[in-house]
C-alpha cells in the first residue's frame, strides 16, 4: 500500500511537472509571436513610408530612376515575402536599396535642403532604431525559448510540437562591412 | 572644478578640523571634565575609561560635521552645475505618487529644481526617504527606511492618457518579504510587455482604467530596449500628471545624478511626444 501511495505520488509529481513546463514553453512561444508582431508593426510603416519617400526623391531627382525602381521593387518584395528568413532577405534587400537613396541625396543639394525630405528621412531613421530594436527584443526572445524547449528533460515534453524558431537577422551590409582603415 | 562627489574632501575637512584651536580644546577640556567626573562618581576604571570615551564622541563628532560638510558642498557644486535653486516645500509633493506617499514617515535632503535639459520642464531632484513603522509587542517600536534619489517633473497633459503607470524594478523573494509595496491596495493591475528580458528585469503595473495601446506606444521596442540596457535602471511613476523617475538609494555622485536626470529627460519626452501624437490623431 506505501510503495502505491509513493508511485502515485511520484505520478502525481510528474503530470504536474509536465503541465507547469507545457504551459511555460506557451508562454515563451506567445512571447516570441508577440515580439514578431511589434517588428511586423514597424516594417509595415516603413514600407507605407517608402512610396513618399519615392515620390519626393523623384521631384528632385529624375535621372535616379534605378535607384528608386529598385526602392519600389524592394518594397514590393519585402511585403509580398513570407516569413523567416525569406522575409528577413527581403527586408535586407529594402534596406539596402534604401541605403540607395541617401547616397543619392549627397548628390542633389536641393533634395537634401527639402523640409520634406528632411522630415521623411528623420522618419526613416527613427523607424529603422525601432525596427533595430524590436528585432533585438525578438531575437531575445526566440533565445530564450529555443532554450527553454530544447534543455534536458524539458526536451522530453517538447517533442515535435515545440519547435525551434529562427533568428531574424536584418543587417545592412554597410553595418557588416568591416571598415577599412588606411594611413 | 567641485568635488565629484559627496565625500571628495571629507578626509581633508576632518584632518583640519581636529588641526583647530577648538577642537584641540574641545577634547583637552572634555578628557579633563570627564576624568574628573569619572574619578568622582565611578572609581579609577571609570577614571581611566571617560576620558578615552569623551575623546572618541568628539572625534566622531568631528567625522560626522566634516562628512555634512562635504556633502553639502557637493550638492551646492551640482546646483551651480545643473543651474538649480534649491527648493523648500517637499511635504507638498507628498500626495501626487504613491512613492512619494509611503510608509509611515517621510523626509527629504537636498531639495532642487531647475531645468531639466533642453526639454523646456522644470525638474525636483530629491534624495528621499519613508520609514515604515514595525509595533512591537511591549511598545518597543522600530523603523524600516527605504531610500530613494528621486526627480519629478510635472506634465498634466498626460493625466488622461495615462491615468497611472508604475514600472518598478522586479524584487526578489527575500526584498518582497523584508521590503514594503506601497503598491498594495492600489486596485493596479500587472502588464507584460513583449520582451522577456524586460519582464524580468521590471515590473510594470497600471491602473485598471489604463489603455493598452497607448501603454504599448509608450514602451515602443527603444524606450524598452533603452531601460533594458540603463545602468542605473530607472524605475517610473506617473500619476495625476506628476512624473517621478527614480533609483533606490541616495546617489553621492555627480555622474550618476546627470544620468538620472538625463533618463528622466528622455523618459519625460517620451511621455509628450506621445501626448502630441495623440493630439495630432484627435485634430
Amino acid at each position: 500500500m506505501t510503495v502505491l501511495l509513493v508511485v502515485a505520488g511520484l505520478l502525481a509529481l510528474l503530470v504536474v511537472w509536465v503541465v507547469v513546463t507545457n504551459n511555460s514553453f506557451i508562454r515563451a512561444r506567445n512571447k516570441v509571436d508577440e515580439a514578431w508582431s511589434g517588428i511586423d508593426v514597424q516594417l509595415k510603416r516603413r514600407h507605407d513610408l517608402v512610396p513618399n519617400l519615392v515620390e519626393t526623391v523623384k521631384g528632385y531627382a529624375e535621372h535616379e530612376s534605378a535607384t528608386l525602381a529598385a526602392v519600389t521593387q524592394a518594397r514590393s518584395a519585402a511585403m509580398g515575402a513570407g516569413a523567416g528568413s525569406e522575409r528577413s532577405a527581403a527586408e535586407e534587400r529594402l534596406t539596402s536599396a534604401l541605403d540607395g537613396i541617401r547616397v543619392v541625396a549627397e548628390q542633389y543639394p536641393e533634395l537634401r535642403a527639402s523640409q520634406t525630405f528632411q522630415t521623411l528621412m528623420a522618419q526613416l531613421s527613427e523607424l529603422e532604431d525601432q525596427i533595430q530594436a524590436a528585432r533585438r527584443i525578438f531575437n531575445a526572445n526566440v533565445n530564450a525559448y529555443n532554450t527553454r524547449i530544447q534543455l534536458f528533460p524539458n526536451s522530453l515534453v517538447a517533442g515535435g510540437k515545440f519547435t525551434p524558431r529562427e533568428l531574424f537577422q536584418l543587417d545592412s551590409p554597410a553595418e557588416r562591412a568591416v571598415p577599412a582603415v588606411a594611413f | 572644478m567641485g568635488p565629484g562627489n559627496a565625500n571628495a574632501g571629507r578626509g581633508e575637512r576632518f584632518r583640519s578640523s581636529l588641526r583647530k584651536p577648538g577642537t584641540i580644546t574641545a577634547l583637552v577640556v572634555g578628557a579633563a571634565v570627564a576624568l574628573l567626573a569619572g574619578a568622582y562618581w565611578g572609581g579609577p576604571a571609570s577614571a581611566l575609561g571617560a576620558p578615552v570615551a569623551a575623546v572618541l564622541a568628539i572625534v566622531a563628532g568631528a567625522w560626522w560635521l566634516a562628512d555634512r560638510k562635504a556633502e553639502a558642498v557637493f550638492w551646492k557644486h551640482v546646483a551651480d552645475s545643473l543651474g538649480y535653486t534649491p527648493f523648500f516645500d517637499p511635504t507638498a509633493l507628498e500626495t501626487t505618487t504613491p512613492l512619494l506617499h509611503a510608509g509611515d514617515r517621510r523626509s527629504w535632503r537636498h531639495e532642487l529644481m531647475g531645468p531639466l535639459g533642453d526639454s523646456g520642464l522644470t525638474a525636483r531632484l530629491a534624495q528621499y526617504k519613508f520609514d515604515v513603522k514595525h509595533e512591537g509587542s511591549k511598545g518597543n517600536d522600530s523603523w524600516d527606511s527605504f531610500r530613494w534619489t528621486i526627480c519629478l517633473i510635472e506634465l498634466p497633459d498626460g493625466m488622461q492618457m495615462f491615468p497611472g503607470v508604475y514600472l518598478r524594478e522586479q524584487r526578489g523573494l527575500l526584498e518582497r518579504l523584508a521590503g514594503h509595496d506601497w503598491l498594495r491596495g492600489r486596485h493596479l493591475r500587472e502588464v507584460e510587455l513583449e520582451s522577456t528580458e524586460f519582464n524580468e528585469t521590471y515590473d510594470l503595473q497600471v491602473a485598471r482604467e489604463q489603455d493598452d495601446g497607448r501603454l504599448r506606444e509608450l514602451f515602443d521596442p527603444k524606450t524598452i530596449v533603452w531601460l533594458q540596457d540603463h545602468p542605473l535602471r530607472p524605475q517610473i511613476e506617473y500619476r495625476a500628471g506628476f512624473l517621478v523617475v527614480y533609483v533606490p538609494g541616495y546617489l553621492e555622485d555627480m555622474g550618476r545624478v546627470v544620468w538620472l536626470l538625463e533618463a528622466a529627460e528622455r523618459i519625460a519626452e517620451r511621455v509628450q511626444a506621445e501626448i502630441g501624437e495623440s493630439r495630432e490623431a484627435v485634430g
